[in-house]
């Protein structure tokens, strides 16, 4: 094995393990002979020892705790977004219902206020009547208690 | 994992077993398991951010990167082991915060800012790295080999030489085909070598 060969294929399976017994005997026999070997195959040794030293990287209690809340956020994220889609639904249903009563006592009103008018309309005519016709008299009696009626029923 | 004739031994069944009921527990989206699995991976998830950016603040893509396993954890099929899966994840995350920083870099070129830019540099290391070692060359002379190599060599050597992956799994992280990556590592060793030898 020459010098060219060891830099350009041993050293590389050296690091792959893939050197047989014989060929790591030999590689080391060379090294201990030849220092220029000797310091390419030292100079990436080093190379890989100074990046394991350098890219050692121990997490924090803190950064696990973030990174736990974060999940925690995310994972309670559909039950927010159900309760604010449930709250959207009720207000607009009971926003909803609201206008109708309210729609429906003004159409109410507006019968009670209609016939109302209709009856103190009639009220004028029947009296006209009852002075021409005095038999006819108790018709406005009834009259009053339908008024009072709808009054209560307002 | 699994021996030559393919019948895997009674420890690998169990081991096997132990995760799919790990990895079923983080499809079920179960806090427990993500717990376990930031105690079990981060510091190899931040070693390889670390070499892949080469810098030395990865808190953020680490906490990235157990966000997107968190988010795509029910696509893992398990067609390779989990913790391909999530070094690959943890490539791709890089990848993606590298073309971010490219990006946002080169607009803040554009508008003078240079000094925000800087941030993507290097940080010191910790000094004690030089009395570990009997070295052949200064520790700014590492970092400078360091900074000479493309993220991807950083990666392969990362992969191979530090966290000592075979070149199979090395090849489903990276997604290349088998023969390139072994060229890469084997082109890469030599890069480093001859960076030094020029520095010498």
């Amino acid at each position: 094995m020459d010098c060219n060969e060891l830099r350009e294929d041993w050293i590389n399976r050296y690091f792959d393990h893939t050197l047989s017994k014989d060929e790591l005997t030999e590689f080391r026999l060379h090294i201990a002979d030849c220092s220029d070997c000797a310091r390419a195959f030292r100079v990436y040794h080093q190379y890989v020892s100074y990046q394991k030293s350098r890219i050692h990287y121990a997490s924090s209690q803190l950064s696990k705790d973030r990174f736990i809340r974060r999940i925690k956020r995310r994972k309670s994220l559909p039950y927010q977004i159900g309760a604010i889609a449930a709250t959207f639904v009720i207000g607009f249903f009971g926003v909803n219902a609201f206008i109708d009563i309210h729609n429906t006592n003004n159409r109410y009103r507006m019968i009670i206020d209609k016939s109302m008018e209709m009856i103190r309309t009639s009220e004028t005519a029947d009296a006209s009547y009852t002075h021409l016709h005095p038999n006819t008299a108790d018709i406005s009696i009834n009259k009053d208690k339908i008024i009072k009626l709808l009054h209560d029923g307002e | 994992m699994i021996k030559e004739d393919g019948v895997p031994t009674e420890k690998e069944s169990f081991i096997n077993a132990q995760e799919k009921k790990f990895v079923s527990a983080l499809q079920r989206k179960e806090v427990w398991a993500f717990e376990r699995l930031y105690d079990q991976y981060s510091n190899i998830v931040g070693g390889i951010a670390k070499s892949y950016l080469n810098v030395d603040d990865v808190e953020d893509i680490v906490q990235e990167v157990f966000f997107r396993v968190y988010k795509g954890a029910k696509k893992f099929r398990g067609n390779s082991t989990f913790s391909t899966w999530l070094y690959r994840i943890t490539v791709n995350a890089c990848k993606d915060m590298l073309k971010k920083y490219k990006r946002r870099s080169e607009k803040l070129v554009d508008f003078e800012e240079e000094e925000q830019s800087l941030q993507f540099e290097t940080q010191p290391v910790e000094q004690d790295i030089e009395s570990k070692m009997d070295i052949d060359l200064e520790i700014e002379q590492f970092r400078e080999a360091l900074s000479q190599l493309s993220e991807e060599d950083r990666l392969y050597i990362t992969l191979r030489d530090i966290e000592e992956l075979d070149y199979q799994q090395i090849s489903e992280i990276v997604e290349k085909p088998l023969g390139t990556v072994k060229s890469r590592i084997h082109y890469a060793r030599k890069r480093i070598q001859s960076i030094a030898k020029g520095m010498q």
